[in-house]
């Protein structure tokens, strides 16, 4: 990401170089302090998302291959705190790491995993971009888990398996999409919570 | 640590809706899925009858040997409703679905077979 010469601080009375100083924003530019610690942040968010989805991928299937998405904790409570472009590294990242991680990369549960996690972190983007005050938490992490689900039923009937008799999981999935959505948006909001309050994020 | 756990009349609204779509296609779906591309074909003696979708309900009359056998489609199946064997194993095979299978009057030399339609032209798949 962003890199550069590490002493270049003019703070410190280092020698200006007129003509040869990057722009702001330009790769570069001296990173700030702020942005290594968003930096930092992000990664260890990062991180985070990458254990759980792999812990996750290690419990044993109850009911079909039905998982809590937990990972989405994480995901959600990065757009709240950093963003939708941020977010959405964050999940295309967790879900590359976690696939490499458990050895699934490129198998078809790769594809499951990735195309239900960028369904459910755009949607989640769309409607906290629309209706962040009015959806709570809760709604959020519904939709996402929601979107998450069907996509993955879509995904696996468009190129896995041609048998619209797939389909009849959809109430279940749906169902199951709601009710874990609805206990992720508690816990993340618990999480944005706790971790604005031990970073000093400005809430 | 103090958290108001608070859920807004839009999540509310959101998950209420989200629930009864799944009711809704709980109860409407099995009979949409089953019977779409599958049809039921009849044969009667040598020959085919004729070759029916399962997601239009009808009685169909075949003649055999030994009198009228009537095939009825409902709900997305198919079964015999009355024949005039004597031991009518035929009405009390069951009924056919998506799942596949034969019901057979051997007395009366019926058939009836299960045929889905074609799945994008592929002949088989394997996994």
């Amino acid at each position: 990401m962003v890199s550069g010469p590490t002493s270049r601080n003019r703070e410190d009375g280092s020698l200006p170089r007129p003509g040869l100083e990057p722009r702001r924003g330009s790769p570069g530019e001296q990173p700030s302090e702020e942005r290594v610690q968003k930096l930092a942040r992000l990664a260890l968010l990062l991180a985070l998302a990458t254990a759980i989805h792999t812990a996750e991928a290690m419990l044993p299937m109850t009911v079909v291959w039905f998982r809590f998405g937990f990972t989405n904790i994480v995901s959600l409570a990065t757009l709240y705190l950093f963003g939708f472009k941020d977010a959405l590294l964050l999940t295309v990242g967790r879900v590359l790491l976690g696939s490499l991680v458990t050895g699934l990369f490129g198998s078809p549960a790769f594809l499951l995993s990735m195309s239900g996690g960028l369904a459910a972190i755009l949607g989640m983007g769309l409607f906290y971009r629309c209706c962040a005050p009015a959806l709570s938490e809760v709604g959020i992490s519904v939709i996402g888990a929601v979107l998450h689900n069907v996509t993955q039923l879509g995904v696996a009937y468009w190129l896995l398996i041609r048998n619209e008799g797939v389909f009849l999981l959809l109430p279940v999935m749906l169902a199951a999409g709601v009710g874990a959505g609805a206990l992720n948006g508690l816990a993340a909001r618990f999480f944005i919570r706790h971790f604005k309050k031990i970073t000093m994020m400005p809430s | 640590m103090r958290l108001r756990a608070y859920i807004t009349w839009s999540d509310l609204f959101l998950v209420a809706a989200l629930l009864a779509l799944a009711g809704f296609l709980f109860f409407v779906s099995s009979r949409w899925i089953v019977s779409r591309g599958t049809q039921v074909e009849i044969i009667a003696g040598e020959k085919s009858v004729g070759v029916y979708p399962l997601d239009q309900d009808r009685v169909i009359e075949v003649t055999g040997p030994l009198g009228k056998t009537e095939v009825e489609i409902r709900d997305g199946r198919a079964r015999i409703r009355s024949s005039p064997c004597l031991n009518k194993i035929c009405m009390r095979m069951g009924e056919l679905g998506a799942a596949g299978g034969c019901i057979v009057c051997a007395p009366n030399e019926v058939v009836l077979r299960l045929r889905s339609g074609p799945v994008d032209g592929l002949d088989a798949v394997s996994r």
